[in-house]
């Protein structure tokens, strides 16, 4: 009887049958299965990479108010906008949208606009330049004038107003928006309108406001700031407003500002919101 | 013959000074020189592609195809499809889906002409001369800045703290409802007219109808012409003069002062009604909070990126000037830091 081989000696292995397949014999078809494997995942990786860089492409080579009305771009931007959006715009409009009129932040979800018709074209413009952000190309024409300060206003001289004719102006709205109000101090308040105060000027004679400036409806009852209580309205008037949006032309690419832009008319639009928005919040603000 | 000498004859063939035979290529468990040659040359191709892809589409480099972001591209710098679309629509008075091949080819066009302007401008060095492109550099430069602050949202941390830091420009507007009554100086002046006052204003306290104290001390209500009887502070404080509106500061409803001499004559003010400024909620004034928030980040930043500027520049001033340069800057400086100074709580 041969004598043991210690398991540790150097001529263990050699000592084993001749037919029985080495490590890398055994590892053979793994080696291969992970070249495949790696095969694969490159192969698709590039697949999908190129896929999206055809929808960049194709998304900003689109119309941009015709993007919603193309289901596989629209679905596309809204996916790719989704991210960004809860990393850059959330923060102020909220999670689902819904904006925050205590601190004068649009309801995104709503169909009534402050700057322009809410049209994709008009969204990618003011995320791309802002709303008196410091860039040029922003909306930056108009601003709420302080009537309770000294000087109301920076850009040119306007009248301080005083306690008495703010509190006019404010029946005026609130009678001219089918409220309740005091009728004879309305009367007053609407003088005071179409000249004192100059308000015609930004919000129209007939208090629709002006989308090119940013001048909101006055008898929508839709407000930006507060439930359209006099206490909310004698605050904008004698305080003033003057919101900012920053312009993030800049800071994100222009296909990221561009899906952003169909996002959030997806979400002012209501069926498409449906589909679009993960679960679309309550509508309690002022649409932007 | 014993076990181990077998086994040492059968192992000496493998241990032989021969190399071993090479296997295929597709044969993982032996050395293949020649797909070692290749898994190198793969690999050297693959990161020259890399690195020659980085270099031709880097900014700066010149590349022959447009971005889809952009329309055109004149001498490299790009035509920003959106900006094409705005001009559109601002052109036309239309949107942009509405615009005829025809019309966005004019546009372009004129876009174009734009670029290639503005860049022989720059070679004219314009901003070197030209006074509009040089204020149109400044206010751009100015207004970046904002942008930088604007898209960096603070915390409500942080709008507490300058909130909390800056509480009493966060107060309604007091109002007041007042009397102000002048005894003329071409009525009575010196003593005598101190002591009619007190007596007029002795009077008031006793609940005299106003109408009989006027009557009975020769006096005269100062009515601002088109104003009403409540005022903010800000515009009474103009209608009274510094000194009578100290004074009245002070009234509650119903008080009378004490005699004011002024240029005009005495005044007394009678108090109908004083509504002092009542501070007001962070919630309330979250909004203008966060606006007066990003004009101080705004006005700091601006002078942290002049300091930059005039720190970095070379700037050398005419000796009959330098002195008195010098000093003023010194002084801004001293005044710039007594607000940052006293705000800290």
């Amino acid at each position: 009887m041969p004598p043991p081989v210690a398991e540790n000696s150097p001529l263990a292995s050699d000592l084993q049958p001749r037919d029985r397949p080495r490590f890398r014999d055994r590892q053979g078809w793994k080696v291969w299965a992970g070249i495949g494997l790696a095969i694969l995942i490159v192969a698709g990786g590039t697949t999908y990479l190129a896929g999206q860089s055809t929808m960049r492409a194709r998304l900003m080579r689109a119309d941009p108010d015709a993007v919603p009305q193309d289901s596989d771009l629209n679905r596309f931007a809204i996916a790719y906008a989704q991210p960004v959006y809860d990393q850059y715009c959330a923060s102020c409009h909220g999670d689902h949208l819904q904006g925050n009129s205590r601190d004068g932040v649009p309801d995104l979800t709503h169909p009534a606009w402050l700057y322009g018709e809410g049209r994709v074209a008009q969204i990618e413009h003011t995320i791309l330049h802002g709303i008196r952000a410091g860039d040029p190309k922003g909306w930056n024409l108009a601003d709420m004038p302080a009537f309770g300060q000294p000087n109301p206003y920076k850009r040119y001289k306007v009248e301080p107003l005083e306690p008495g004719e703010i509190r006019d102006v404010i029946e005026f709205l609130l009678v001219s928006g089918g409220k309740p109000g005091d009728r004879a101090a309305a009367a007053r308040g609407s003088k005071i309108f179409a000249a004192k105060g100059q308000c015609f000027d930004c919000h129209s004679p007939d208090l629709q406001g002006d989308a090119a400036i940013g001048a909101p409806n006055l008898i929508d009852d839709i407000w930006l700031y507060g439930a359209g209580s006099s206490e909310d309205i004698y605050d904008s008037i004698s305080r003033g407003r003057g919101g900012i949006s920053p312009a993030f032309a800049q800071e994100l690419s222009p296909v990221t500002i561009r899906a952003l832009a169909v996002l959030v008319y997806a979400a002012s639009h209501q069926e498409a919101a449906k589909t679009a928005v993960r679960s679309p919040g309550p509508s309690t603000g002022t649409g932007g | 013959m014993n076990v181990h000498e077998a086994v040492r004859q059968d192992a000496a063939p493998a241990e032989s000074t021969s190399p071993p035979a090479a296997g295929g290529f597709w044969d993982f468990k032996r050395v293949n020189p020649v797909r070692s040659m290749v898994c190198f040359g793969l690999g050297a191709a693959i990161g020259l592609g890399i690195a020659g892809f980085g270099l031709f589409t880097a900014k700066g480099t010149v590349t022959h195809v447009v971005p889809p972001e952009n329309v055109a591209l004149v001498n490299q710098r790009p035509i920003l499809r959106t900006d094409f679309i705005a001009q559109t629509e601002t052109e036309l008075g239309k949107p942009f889906g509405e615009a005829t091949a025809p019309e966005r080819l004019k546009v372009l066009d004129e876009m174009l002409r734009e670029e290639l302007f503005v860049q022989r401008g720059l070679e004219l060095d314009f901003p070197g001369t030209d006074p509009d492109t040089r204020t149109a550099l400044v206010a751009a430069v100015e207004q970046q800045v904002v942008a930088d602050v604007t898209t960096h949202q603070p915390g409500d941390a942080e709008l507490q703290k300058y909130f909390e830091e800056n509480r009493a420009n966060y107060a309604t507007e007091g109002t007041m409802a007042l009397h102000n009554l002048l005894l003329p100086k071409t009525n009575s002046s010196g003593p005598d007219a101190m002591g009619t006052m007190q007596q007029a204003a002795a009077a008031l306290r006793a609940h005299t109808p106003l109408d009989d104290v006027v009557k009975t001390y020769g006096l005269r209500e100062l009515v601002p012409e088109h104003a009403s009887d409540e005022q903010f502070y800000f515009a009474q404080r103009i209608h009274l003069g510094d000194a009578l509106y100290e004074r009245t500061l002070t009234l509650n409803d119903g008080d009378v002062s004490e005699p004011v001499a002024a240029q005009d004559g005495v005044h007394i003010v009678q108090m109908v009604k004083n509504i002092k400024p009542l501070p007001l909620t962070f919630d309330r004034v979250r909004s203008q909070v966060l606006n007066d928030y990003v004009m101080a980040e705004k006005k700091r930043l601006e002078d942290a990126d002049l300091q930059y500027l005039r720190d970095k520049a070379d700037i050398l001033i005419a000796d009959d000037y330098a002195a008195a340069y010098e000093k003023n800057q010194v002084e801004k400086s001293a005044e710039a830091a007594k607000p940052a100074e006293s705000s800290k709580p």
